[in-house]
């Protein structure tokens, strides 16, 4: 006789929490340690010296620091929208790029690129500009498209993304193709990702809409789960399933979207991150999203490290990582869990 | 003491202007009554409780809910009040049937993120009396569909309502849980509830309703007791099909004869 029902309570939230927390500090704490150069770390804390004169803390703190922390937020942008798409679109293969952004995000970035807007007002470059506006316009298009009298059919919005993804790629192409050889170079590195950064500028492009779009997801954490059940569940509980999915879809563009435009298209973390969380915790979204948010920052924080190790001084882009890495490691969870097999 | 819940009047609903699926349709429900909604496929069976749990609008009449029209009561407010059992339940996780038993809970708990102790104690209750207490760590994903219809009706006990519209709740159970589920039911009508069960079980529903109405094209072709609706001059009218019914006690049989034996 099994008379209790598995409920979340804050201990055992706190519990899964504070073991996914412990993976992304271990993550974080390993990751400066490596690099291209070898550095000293006990001239680096050093801070007698000013930090021109000292290479070892520039090293540390002027570029692998704020690389780090560019993982951590990219990280846990993307596997918390994937988490939230998948939520939403009610589908387990949903992704932060189902919908157009990542496609919109590029052609936004192809745009800038080919028509030659170096920097735009602020100081931000003209592909973050460019890539963050057209990923958000391209999720408008999508939701335009699927919305139907009052209700957001998840087939149409499924087809809508990807007919959308097929159609920017395309014009992508076309832009590439009438580009020269040096905006090619550049659309194709930017294509790639990347985490390269000196300073904090692109991490304030991210943490804003980190903060922000967290909040609103884990608002509705509950009526998530709710809506797995279906729309008429969801509705007949009490659910504004309408503004369930406008907030959602809101939160979760703009997480994606602020992601990529800082660091390119970096695919499989918004797929595989909530699946792998999933598989550890149940399908619970009130441990689902800060799980997939958590496991998300120290997995790319990993990514980026493995990038920068493995053909050291040569660095690989993070999305080749993410793929190489997360795949493996994906099939087998899958492998030894049947629990998730509902596809 | 029974008092009305649903007092829905002249209700009409279409899809598209010129096919009505439901035409100047009455229907009440009072807390303390088990109604069960019968006719052919396509009657507007399923339509009529989707409006009446608000899903879908009508396009003329008026649906009042303890008096006041339901539009005026928030959907929250409703929920906790009214359970609603669609025909077809979804279900895109792999949930535990515990999880899914506590969902029911939402419309009294649903701003708070970490579930309580009471509504632990709830659900478990609503399990034990539907007969599947020990399934909560049970994946809903692994059961059969007439499993599920027991853990979607246990969801809808956990709300704890006072009115149940259950569209089809015992079509995919075997003969013991069906007579099980309607034991239920009919306990908890005992208890104060207004229960409405679309069926296509007609000679089960006859032994377990208070109430039979019976809806053919949209149209309500005859409401009230067992004995005044199940004859077999309605039931032709509304299946289109010659019918024999058997009556001992309590109990019915209903047979269609199919075309071309005609009436003997």
């Amino acid at each position: 006789m099994n008379a209790s029902i598995r409920t979340l309570t804050p201990a055992r939230f706190w519990l899964w929490m504070l073991g996914f927390i412990a993976f992304t500090a271990l993550c974080v704490i390993i990751a400066p340690l490596f690099g291209s150069e070898t550095i000293n770390f006990s001239r680096a804390l050093n801070f007698s010296y000013p930090i021109e004169e000292n290479t070892d803390r520039f090293i540390l703190f002027a570029i692998r620091m704020p690389r780090i922390v560019l993982a951590l937020v990219t990280g846990a942008s993307l596997a918390m929208s994937g988490a939230a798409m998948q939520a939403l679109l009610r589908n387990p293969l949903a992704s932060p790029f189902t919908l157009g952004v990542a496609s919109g995000g590029t052609l936004g970035a192809a745009l800038m690129i080919f028509i030659g807007v170096g920097a735009t007002a602020f100081a931000v470059p003209g592909t973050v500009l460019g890539a963050f506006v057209v990923s958000l316009l391209t999720l408008a298009l999508v939701w335009a498209l699927a919305y139907r009298s009052g209700r957001l059919p998840t087939g149409m919005l499924l087809l809508a993304g990807v007919s959308v993804n097929f159609l920017f790629g395309a014009l992508v192409l076309l832009l590439q193709y009438l580009s020269d050889f040096e905006q090619n170079f550049a659309l194709i590195r930017w294509m790639m990702g990347s985490l390269d950064t000196v300073g904090y500028d692109s991490v304030w492009g991210i943490l804003p809409v980190l903060v922000l779009g967290s909040i609103a997801l884990f608002m509705h954490a509950r009526a998530y789960n709710l809506l797995a059940l279906g729309d008429e569940a969801a509705k007949t509980a009490g659910v504004n399933v309408r503004n369930l999915e406008l907030t959602g879809f809101i939160a979760a563009g703009l997480l994606a979207g602020a992601a990529v435009s800082q660091v390119g298209p970096i695919g499989f973390v918004g797929l595989i991150v909530p699946h792998a969380v999933r598989m550890i915790v149940g399908p619970d979204y009130r441990l689902v999203l800060p799980g997939s948010m958590i496991v998300g920052a120290g997995f790319l924080v990993l990514c980026d490290l493995v990038s920068r190790v493995v053909l050291a001084p040569v660095e690989l882009p993070p999305g080749i990582i993410t793929a190489l890495l997360g795949a493996p490691f994906f099939l087998s969870l899958l492998r030894s869990k049947a629990r998730e097999v509902v596809v | 003491m029974s008092n009305a819940l649903y007092i829905a009047s002249n209700l009409g609903f279409g899809y598209r202007p010129d096919q009505p699926v439901l035409d100047s349709v009455d229907f009440t429900v009072s807390s303390g009554e088990l109604v069960a909604l019968i006719g052919p496929n396509g009657a507007g069976k399923s339509t009529l409780l989707k409006l009446l749990v608000g899903l879908l609008k009508p396009s003329s009449g008026e649906i009042k809910y303890n008096g006041r029209p339901i539009d005026e009561i928030t959907p929250r407010d409703l929920a906790r009040r009214v359970a609603y059992l669609p025909q077809e339940d979804e279900i895109h996780f792999p949930f535990t049937v515990g999880e899914v038993v506590m969902l029911g809970r939402w419309p009294h708990s649903g701003g708070v993120y970490f579930d309580s102790a009471v509504d632990q104690e709830i659900a478990l209750r609503s399990m034990e009396k539907v007969g599947i207490a020990d399934w909560s760590g049970r994946l809903v994903t692994e059961l059969s569909g007439g499993e599920r219809a027991r853990v979607t009706l246990a969801k809808a006990i956990a709300t704890e309502p006072e009115c149940l519209l259950l569209d089809e709740p015992v079509s995919e159970l075997d003969l013991k849980y069906r007579a099980d589920a309607y034991s239920l039911l009919r306990s908890m009508v005992e208890s104060g509830l207004g229960i409405v069960v679309v069926a296509h079980d007609i000679g089960a529903v006859s032994r377990w309703a208070d109430r039979i109405v019976l809806l053919s094209s949209g149209k309500v072709i005859a409401a009230g007791s067992t004995d005044d609706v199940l004859t077999e001059g309605n039931l032709r009218d509304a299946y289109g099909v010659s019918v024999k019914v058997i009556s001992d006690g309590d109990d019915r049989a209903i047979f269609a004869k199919p075309d071309g034996e005609g009436d003997r």
